[in-house]
């Protein structure tokens, strides 16, 4: 019976022991899954991009998902960008334009127009809260634009641009073709209609625009230098700004001067885009794609091209400048890549980013695992020799049962007879049987 | 992930047991010298490997390609019915 | 099952009784044991002759009583075990068990209807265990009351593989039919 058993728990300790040691030699040499992450870099204390980026702006009743507005006779007030659950960063309490009589408003998708006298305000509802405004003058008459401040504080002054902040947020507000703002000291604390306030004014002669954008894509500061810079001083030409949220996609365009922007998104990795200017000077565009439309984790992902000739792309976002060649550079943003374009002339061309979709390996699954396997081989192979074992030892306990019994019948009965004879019997037995072996 | 322990359960329970059997089954085959339990025997080491080779599958094969692993199992199986049919039916 | 095989079937089955109830006459062995009386008769003649089971009268009567004595089984008793589930030797046993003298190869022969070579073989391997002895010609049982006793008192346990055998045994078309 032991040899029995040696020989089943052998065989059962080496059937596992072969088992898992296929297991894991096959588990070490799975697929692996491709994986990258590339590195984003967080605002210091910035909006959160994941609230950003599952929401596609639009305004309604001049409440959008990340702006919200009202409209006063000479503009606008209560300029405000959302940072999270009800919270809500007030960036100017009030823009007026002297004399705007706002004639129409309307809102086309991420965009709201507002149009006055002259003037025109477009209001863009979308992480980077822009806000654009032309404004010219009449028959020489200068106009005045004075913006008042909410929430933020001047930080910076340069010529074109005016930073402000509240410490976390930043916005840059950018003016061109317009003479340097007069901003007022703020007296005592009370002047200008409240406690902090401060303006920022403009004089307008002839013809102005003003572009108001937050620093949110948690760039390095050289980015932001260069953004603003760009801006300012008329090198970035315009923004696209393209972005979904399930399968709806939604499309921004802002220009800086006279650009228009098309695009349209195939087979979800190819974005074709239309560009076209009257002004045939070249410029660099900034195109603003969120991750949810195309999740780009490096250079070697997209292949951009210019007139189906493939651009240049740049190492160093300080080498792109405007020249004649299609050239950009590629930046990871917060929640999307931005890639600065140049374009080096005009009038119409087109400009293709395709995401290649990698060959993925995607990892072999197996039903193989051994954290299920394992424990129910030795589980089962331990059931089984105790089940064995069991039966023997009650088999063992039935064959002493009974023998038990046999003595016990036999005595009481033998008590009856005359016990002599049991233990001649029993001796005489045995000296025959000594007898004969001999 | 249901599936994928059931599979994994199920097999292990079917190999290990098809090994006790076999185990038992030569045994008795050799104590007994009948030839009713060689027949047996080999139905049983049948069925281990068929244990063996489920479980290989599981750990090597992908899911996509499965089906095709399934064919030795079933000629394995009518193979172990084959044999406990004749091990009946000899006397 | 063979011949021999029933035989110690029904051998097995008075000295049973015999055990469980020492002390019957023949004729409560016999209602018992559901046999006829001649049967009846015979194994309790072998079983008297090999001293596995003691005749006592008293009166008129004669009672069986079980021989007593520890039923250890030797080293040489589990040869001879060995050679007794073979079929060809217990029949050999069986039959020798019955004469009151040795047999010839041709006697044993004839008896077992079986081939001469394949009776040789037999016969030689049993003599190799010490089963058999050889006297001139004739064979005879070395220790026919050990033997005897083996094959009526012990009952090995039924191990998980007996099992399985009578399993599969039982597994047969001439259940069904």
């Amino acid at each position: 019976m032991r040899k029995k058993f040696t020989i089943l728990g052998v065989s059962l300790i080496a059937l596992i022991l072969m088992l898992s040691s296929i297991a894991i030699v096959s588990s070490g040499s799975s697929g692996s899954y491709y994986s990258s992450e590339h590195e984003r870099r967080h605002p210091p204390g910035g909006m959160d991009p994941g609230n950003m980026t599952r929401k596609i702006g639009g305004f309604e009743d001049r409440i959008g998902s990340f702006v919200s507005f009202e409209t006063i006779e000479d503009g606008i007030a209560n300029h405000s960008v959302f940072i999270g659950e009800d919270e809500h960063i007030s960036i100017f309490d009030e823009i007026s334009v002297e004399d705007f009589n706002r004639y129409d408003e309307r809102t086309a998708g991420q965009t709201h127009f507002l149009n006055g006298h002259g003037a025109e305000f477009r209001l863009f509802d979308n992480p980077s809260t822009m806000l654009k405004l032309d404004v010219h003058s009449f028959e020489g008459a200068d106009r005045e634009v004075s913006f008042r401040l909410g929430d933020m504080e001047i930080e910076e002054e340069k010529d074109g641009m005016v930073r402000i902040s509240d410490g976390t947020y930043s916005g840059n507000l950018i003016y061109r073709d317009v003479s340097i703002p007069s901003i007022p000291d703020p007296i005592g604390g009370d002047a200008f209609g409240g406690e902090n306030a401060e303006f920022i004014n403009f004089t307008v002669e002839g013809r102005a625009t003003f572009i108001f954008r937050m620093e949110t894509d948690g760039f390095r500061d050289e980015i932001v230098n260069f953004m603003r810079e760009g801006m300012r001083k008329g090198r970035i030409g315009g923004e696209f700004r393209i972005e979904s949220i399930d399968d709806t996609y939604a499309q921004t365009s802002f220009s800086y001067r006279d650009l228009s922007m098309e695009a349209q998104l195939r087979d979800g990795n190819k974005l074709e885009m239309l560009v076209s200017s009257q002004d045939e000077e070249g410029t660099i565009l900034h195109l603003d794609i969120s991750s949810s439309v195309m999740d780009i984790s490096s250079e070697e992902d997209v292949e951009l091209r210019f007139d189906d000739e493939i651009a240049t792309n740049l190492e160093d976002i300080s080498d792109l400048e405007v020249t004649d060649e299609p050239s950009y550079t590629l930046i990871h943003g917060e929640e999307g890549t931005h890639i600065f374009f140049n374009v080096p002339s005009f009038s119409t061309h087109s400009i293709t980013v395709e995401h290649l979709t990698e060959v993925v390996e995607t990892a072999e699954q197996f039903f193989g695992s051994l954290i299920y396997y394992a424990p129910t081989a030795l589980i089962t192979a331990g059931l089984v020799i105790v089940g064995l074992l069991y039966k023997e030892r009650s088999a063992k306990s039935r064959k002493k049962d009974k023998k038990d019994k046999k003595v016990s019948m036999g005595e009481s009965f033998d008590k009856n007879n005359d016990g002599e004879l049991k233990s001649k019997s029993t001796e005489k037995s045995k000296d025959e049987r000594a007898s004969r072996k001999d | 992930m249901l599936l994928e322990m059931i599979y994994n359960l199920s097999f292990a329970v079917l190999t290990v047991l098809a090994l006790v059997l076999s185990v038992i089954s030569i045994l008795a085959y050799r104590r007994s010298k009948k030839k009713k339990l060689l027949f047996v025997s080999i139905a049983f080491i049948l069925f281990f490997l068929k244990g063996i080779w489920l479980t290989y599958a599981l750990f090597y094969m992908p899911i996509e390609g499965w089906e095709p692993f399934l064919i030795p199992v079933a000629i394995l199986d009518c193979l172990i019915l084959v044999l406990l049919y004749i091990s009946i039916v000899k006397g | 099952m063979s011949g021999p095989e029933i035989e110690v079937e029904n051998r097995k089955k008075i000295y049973q009784i015999i055990e469980d109830y020492p002390g019957l006459h023949m004729r409560e062995i016999k209602r018992r044991a559901e046999m006829s009386m001649n049967l009846v008769r015979y194994h309790l003649g072998q079983l008297k002759k090999y001293e596995v089971v003691e005749e006592v009268e008293e009166g008129e009567y004669k009672r069986y009583y079980p021989k007593e004595g520890e039923m250890r089984v030797d080293f040489e008793d589990k040869r001879y075990l060995a050679l007794l589930r073979e079929e060809i030797p217990l029949n050999v046993v069986v039959y020798l068990l019955s004469r009151s003298e040795p047999a010839s190869h041709g006697e044993i022969k004839d008896e077992l209807d079986i081939a001469a070579s394949t009776l040789s073989y037999h016969l030689k391997k049993m003599r190799e265990k010490g089963l058999l002895v050889k006297e001139g010609r004739e064979y005879w049982i070395s220790e026919p009351e050990v033997v005897s006793n083996l094959l009526v008192k012990y009952e090995p346990p039924k191990d998980v593989i007996d099992e399985f055998i009578d399993l599969w045994e039982s597994l047969s078309l001439s259940m069904i039919f």
